[in-house]
């Protein structure tokens, strides 16, 4: 491994920091994702897993230091850079952001809305086309419920809807998938499967994938890597077979000091 | 037993208690109400306390248990409808200017109402704030919006009239003008509240601003969107029949002629045909809005 070199490097951080009013949410985070990597933020709430993730995506913009996706600054770019940046990055966040009253192949349609020109994709939400229904209920089908197609989005249950989620950032035709606490909403079986499912899926196409979780023991069973943050500092960044007791420990209890 | 001491005094530490403005504010507006009446010099029991009062106001009561099936002329010229007949020709007029108006008007106030809500105008849903600054067209649009509907249709009417004459068209667009207006507020105000999280969700991932508020945020808008439509047509019925009585054939005209000649029962007539055809579309709205709670909206 020589950091810099390679193609394959997605995204890069150099002691980003990011500043709230209420306090910092990230302090001096470095570090570096290659492609093809699964990745698991970890830490108790408010270590700043979602700040992070957004910094990725330019949602948020860095107080100091740099961030870096495919050597594209997300910061310092224009409207339509950021758009195409944006379109490689595909989100499952934690309240899924579905639209509850349109159609579940509607809904997985709309992961491609930037692809298209605004009238290509209004007509296609409205008359999606045979091929595209056919590309949706295979991805359904990869995500267990085919049988949903032309449902109404909010009659599933969360965690059909969770799959939804999926299905449509599967849509996107991404190279990187970021998931903030995707299965925070349901018990921990479902949750055990969707996360072996995204693994999978994202393994199967050569995706990126990034997940903040508050499981530790998800992290650890389905993800290589393992990142922990604690008061947004990268407290411990390892494969998750060289994670120790002691280290989940310090991650998670809030009165331990952090070590430099 | 004894309380421990903290428990015996419990009104020291508390936090101050909240302003409670709103209540204050509520009995100021129904004070203001009362003190109008007074200074308008309305003395409500003195209704009915005029001479001859009373028996006017039993006959006019009374017509109404009986409503003109028939004219009320003893003879009517040759050729003539039947009334009945007349009674649902003129409501067919009224729900076709009715029909006409808020149709224009819709188009007009979806216009302004997109473009008058702040969702619209957002240059990034996913990360800028819900409370960005006014953008100056949507001002513009928003003073259109609220000129057009500052005046009354009545008004537009007699001003159209004047100006362009006397056509079915002029006084369609006298109803649909004020009808745009309020459409185009209260569109914005239905955009502006409606759950926002898909148009940043979509943003993020991509999608123009302006795809991301027709996908992400209309059709979370529209149920309400479509329910206010319908309520505005049954208030175009109400329009379209008050300008009968600046001259266009709708039930107000014939409930004019006939309240000029003193055929109350008529009157009553046509009022009881505008209360079922208000009554049957409320109830057809109703369904519809049910329908938009089960099944997708697009």
């Amino acid at each position: 491994m020589n950091p810099g070199s390679g193609d394959d490097l997605v995204f890069q951080l150099a002691r980003a920091s990011v500043a709230f009013p209420s306090g910092n949410a990230l302090s001096g985070v470095s570090l570096t994702v290659r492609r093809g990597e699964q990745v698991a933020l970890v830490g108790p709430s408010g270590a700043g897993k979602t700040t992070l993730l957004r910094l990725l995506n330019g949602l948020q913009t860095p107080t100091s230091g740099s961030v870096r996706a495919w050597s594209q600054d997300p910061a310092r770019s224009n409207p339509a850079s950021i758009r195409a940046l944006r379109r490689k990055i595909a989100l499952i966040p934690q309240d899924l952001a579905l639209v509850p009253n349109l159609r579940v192949a509607q809904n997985v349609l709309s992961g491609r809305i930037g692809h298209w020109s605004l009238l290509a994709g209004l007509w296609r939400i409205l008359y999606p086309g045979r091929d595209r229904l056919l590309e949706i209920h295979a991805l359904l089908e990869q995500t267990g419920i085919a049988g949903k197609l032309y449902q109404r989005t909010d009659r599933l249950s969360g965690g059909e809807q969770q799959r939804v989620a999926i299905a449509r950032a599967l849509y996107q035709k991404p190279e990187v998938i970021l998931a903030d606490e995707p299965v925070s909403s349901v018990d921990p079986a479902r949750a055990a499967g969707s996360i072996a499912l995204l693994c999978r899926l994202c393994r199967e196409s050569r995706l990126t994938f990034l997940a903040s979780l508050h499981q530790f023991d998800l992290a650890q069973a389905f993800f290589p890597r393992i990142i922990g943050l604690r008061l947004g500092q990268v407290l411990s960044d390892r494969p998750a077979s060289a994670w120790t007791a002691e280290m989940h420990s310090q991650l998670y209890h809030i009165d331990a000091p952090v070590q430099p | 037993m004894s309380h421990p001491p903290s428990a015996a005094r419990p009104s020291t530490g508390l936090p101050p208690a909240p302003a409670g403005r709103r209540r204050w504010f509520l009995a100021g507006i129904a004070a203001a109400g009362l003190a109008a009446i007074w200074l308008l010099g309305i003395r409500p029991h003195q209704l009915l306390l005029e001479p001859g009062r009373q028996s006017v106001f039993a006959d006019f009561l009374q017509t109404a248990l009986h409503p003109a099936s028939t004219y009320e002329a003893a003879s009517v010229p040759p050729g003539t409808p039947p009334f009945l007949r007349k009674v649902a020709l003129a409501l067919l007029t009224t729900i076709q200017y009715a029909g006409a108006s808020v149709g224009l008007a819709l188009v007009a106030g979806a216009l302004l109402g997109f473009l008058g809500s702040r969702s619209w105008w957002r240059t990034d849903p996913a990360s800028e704030s819900r409370r960005a600054p006014a953008h100056p067209a949507r001002v513009l649009v928003r003073g259109i919006s609220l000129l057009l509907r500052s005046v009354h249709e009545l008004i537009w009417a007699i001003l159209l009239f004047a100006a362009l004459g006397s056509s079915p068209l002029v006084a369609v667009l006298a109803i649909a003008l004020p009808y745009s207006g309020t459409f185009g507020k209260v569109f914005a105000e239905l955009l502006e509240e409606a759950p926002n999280r898909a148009a940043e969700y979509l943003s993020g991932t991509g999608a123009s601003p302006v795809a991301a508020f027709f996908i992400g945020i209309l059709p979370r808008a529209l149920p309400d969107l479509l329910a206010y439509t319908l309520y505005r047509f049954e208030c175009g019925i109400r329009s379209a029949t008050v300008l009968g009585f600046a001259g266009i054939p709708t039930v107000g005209y014939y409930l004019k002629l006939s309240f000029d000649s003193l055929h109350y029962r008529e009157v009553w007539a046509y009022l009881y045909a505008l209360l079922l055809l208000v009554l049957l579309f409320d109830r057809w709205s109703a369904a519809i809005r049910k329908h938009l709670r089960v099944r997708s909206v697009l």
